[in-house]
């Protein structure tokens, strides 16, 4: 998750783009082709279950803590929030973020386009702790400061992706479908937005995985998230506590990944 | 021609902020009439087109199409009945060969079926094998077959109006010629309105009906190629005409047919053959470079039909003004119908009467496998 990554849309398997017929449909829908995801999703599942019985190997790691296994909460229903608080904020920052790009690269909003990439890096600049910090008093705590949090950070990606996607369309070609007699919108649906697509998703990958590593400080302010036995371990001075939050994050982020890595290089 | 006019622009400017690219010019173009726009980089060429079609609205001035004018038309409707391709041809990179050809049609919502057997018409029309090209991707397509594709996509809807902002720019002079032949024999078949746009005078030359000349956004002038050659309306257009080359191309307008001596198909009279079919400059070119004063014509079965030499190319009368932009229409209907008048009654020289009724019929119809391709004349 290097940060200077979300600004070079063209690394992952972008490179796959000028040749569409490198990956048909039917290798789609191949189990080889997804063999990876399933992989880190089992893995996934068999952490989730196998966690509580592995007491005696975290006693192991940290031999001072009282009790070795986070049991607070089942690591399950963690997880299933944390995924809730990232989906619902990964929605809202996809479709704000794809249709403001949208907007201002059509001629009527054309005169917007500085503003929107600016707000955008701003909200990336923006440090989320501070966010939090800022919308508590007025959203008070728990689960939607956080998702306002994670929608602002994860805005930047998204909106930078979505504008460079449709800035790259070859004028000419998009000179002929307004010459064919295609609508502005059947310009936008049929040509922009195809050919944008990869570079598109990579702006949503990115935007994703950093919101899935991020979410767990909203466990600070009273969010459920897999950040709950980090924060207890780090008050508790419980590095098993730490661990264990820290893994599930770091396999739920890759497993989540590993489902865009299979998708980007076929899109047309 | 006749006084029917399909494309008409009064006075039409159009300025960008302080620059004017096009200044008040005025044309009339006919049904049927291939007219081509040369002038040097920038004289407002692909404005003028891009205004006829509305991707560029023009600042002042009128453009009617049929008696109407066109911002009395909606964009997209008028844009769906023009048929619009360019240098670059704007393939849609994420669609096959096919559902290039096809989006037009789409865009009119014709049935699945119409479409499929449109785009298959086409294919064929444009010596594109539907099994090796219409599942093919743009990026996998050679320049040649890309422009090929490009101009299928123009005539997919079968519009009355073609423009091509010069389509064949970018290809190797080869491939261009073959595709610019292919230009004229669809023309020859489809009777298109279209309106050209070259740099390319040799190209002009040879697909014109009309050369219009622009320079700075105006017309210097416009006539047929022999009009241009012969009287040139100033030092501009004598030099986009080649120059001291002029002669030479005045004679690459005139087929080797209107000119030759019939004869037997048994005479053997020089080394050197030259194509009916050919101009006198190529004639000119051969003689030249085998150093004789007259060859032998022969058909494009290689059949020897006549004998051309030097004083017939130097004392032909009226070299110019009878033949027009059509010299090998013209000469085809007239010998054809004084071999249908006069039929084997004629024992002299039936031979050769004979002969050249074959060599017409075959210059009429380039090739016998057209009359199987499809009628694009609704
Ligand atoms: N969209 C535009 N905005 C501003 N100026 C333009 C625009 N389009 C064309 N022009 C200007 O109008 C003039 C004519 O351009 P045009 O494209 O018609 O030239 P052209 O004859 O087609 O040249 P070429 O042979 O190089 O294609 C040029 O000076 C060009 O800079
Ligand atoms: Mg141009």
């Amino acid at each position: 998750m290097a940060p200077n990554k979300r600004h070079h849309p063209r690394t992952g398997g972008l490179g796959m783009r000028n040749d569409p017929a490198i990956l048909s449909d039917s290798d789609l829908l191949t189990w080889r082709h997804w063999s990876a995801p399933l992989g880190w999703f089992a893995a996934l599942g068999m952490l989730l279950v196998a966690m509580p019985h592995l007491g005696s190997l975290f006693a192991a790691l940290d031999p001072e803590a009282r009790e070795p296994i986070y049991r607070r909460d089942a690591f399950v229903d963690l997880l299933a929030n944390h995924l809730l608080l990232v989906a619902g904020a990964s929605s809202i920052a996809i479709l704000s973020g794809v249709s403001a790009a949208i907007m201002v690269t059509r001629p009527w909003g054309r005169d917007f386009l500085p503003l929107v990439s600016q707000l955008a890096s701003i909200g990336q600049t923006f440090p989320p702790v501070a966010v939090l910090a800022l919308a508590v008093p007025w959203l008070g705590f728990g689960g939607l400061p956080t998702v306002v949090a994670l929608v602002l950070y994860g805005l930047l990606p998204v909106v930078r992706n979505t504008l460079v996607g449709i800035g790259e369309v070859d004028p000419a070609t998009r000179e002929a479908a307004r010459g064919m007699g295609m609508s502005p919108r059947q310009v936008l649906w049929q040509l922009e937005l195809p050919l944008a697509a990869p570079v598109i998703l990579a702006g949503i990958r990115t935007s994703v995985t950093v919101g899935i590593a991020t979410a767990a400080i909203g466990s600070t302010i009273g969010a459920k998230t897999l950040g709950d036995p980090i924060i207890a371990g780090i008050i508790n001075g419980n590095t098993a506590y730490i661990l264990q939050g820290a893994i599930l994050i770091g396999v739920l982020a890759l497993s989540i990944d590993s489902v865009f890595a299979r998708l980007l290089p076929s899109r047309r | 021609m006749t006084d029917q006019v399909r494309i008409a622009l009064l006075n039409v400017s159009k300025r960008f902020g302080e620059d004017t690219a096009v200044d008040g010019l005025s044309l009339a173009i006919a049904p049927g009439e291939l007219c081509v726009l040369v002038g040097t980089s920038g004289c407002g060429k692909s404005t003028t087109l891009r205004m006829i079609n509305r991707l560029i609205e023009h600042s002042d001035g009128q453009i009617h199409i049929d008696g109407q004018p066109i911002r009395e038309i909606n964009e997209q409707a008028l844009r769906r009945r023009i048929g619009y391709a360019i240098q670059s041809t704007g393939l849609f990179p994420h669609w096959t060969v096919a559902r290039n050809i096809g989006l037009v049609p789409r865009l009119l919502k014709w049935p699945a079926e119409r479409i499929q057997k449109r785009t298959r018409e086409l294919m064929q029309l444009l010596g594109l094998s539907e099994t090796e090209f219409a599942g093919k991707y743009p990026h996998q397509l050679s320049g040649g077959q890309a422009q090929r594709v490009g101009v299928a996509r123009a005539l997919a809807a079968d519009p009355d109006i073609l423009l091509m902002d010069e389509p064949f720019g970018a290809l190797d002079p080869i491939t261009r010629e073959s595709l610019q032949d292919e230009l004229l024999r669809l023309q020859a078949r489809l009777h298109k309105t279209i309106v050209f746009v070259t740099h390319d005078m040799e190209e002009a030359m040879k697909l014109a009906d009309r050369i219009v000349v622009m320079d700075g956004g105006k017309v210097v002038q416009q006539g047929s190629p022999q009009d241009l050659l012969t009287a040139p309306e100033n030092a501009f257009v004598e030099s986009l005409l080649g120059g001291r080359d002029r002669g030479l191309k005045q004679a690459g307008l005139i087929p080797v047919r209107d000119v030759m001596h019939p004869t037997g198909a048994r005479r053997q009279t020089t080394a050197a053959a030259v194509s009916a079919d050919d101009d006198l400059r190529g004639a000119l070119s051969l003689m030249l470079l085998h150093r004789l004063s007259s060859l032998t014509v022969v058909d494009e079965r290689d059949r020897t039909v006549g004998t051309l030499g030097v004083d017939d190319i130097m004392h032909r009368k009226n070299l110019l003004p009878a033949a027009s932009a059509k010299p090998a229409n013209q000469s085809s209907n007239q010998s054809s119908n004084q071999a249908y008048n006069q039929p084997a009654s004629s024992s002299d020289d039936g031979d050769a009467v004979e002969d050249k009724a074959k060599v017409e019929d075959g210059a009429e119809q380039t090739s016998p496998s057209q009359d199987r391709g499809p009628r694009h004349e609704e």
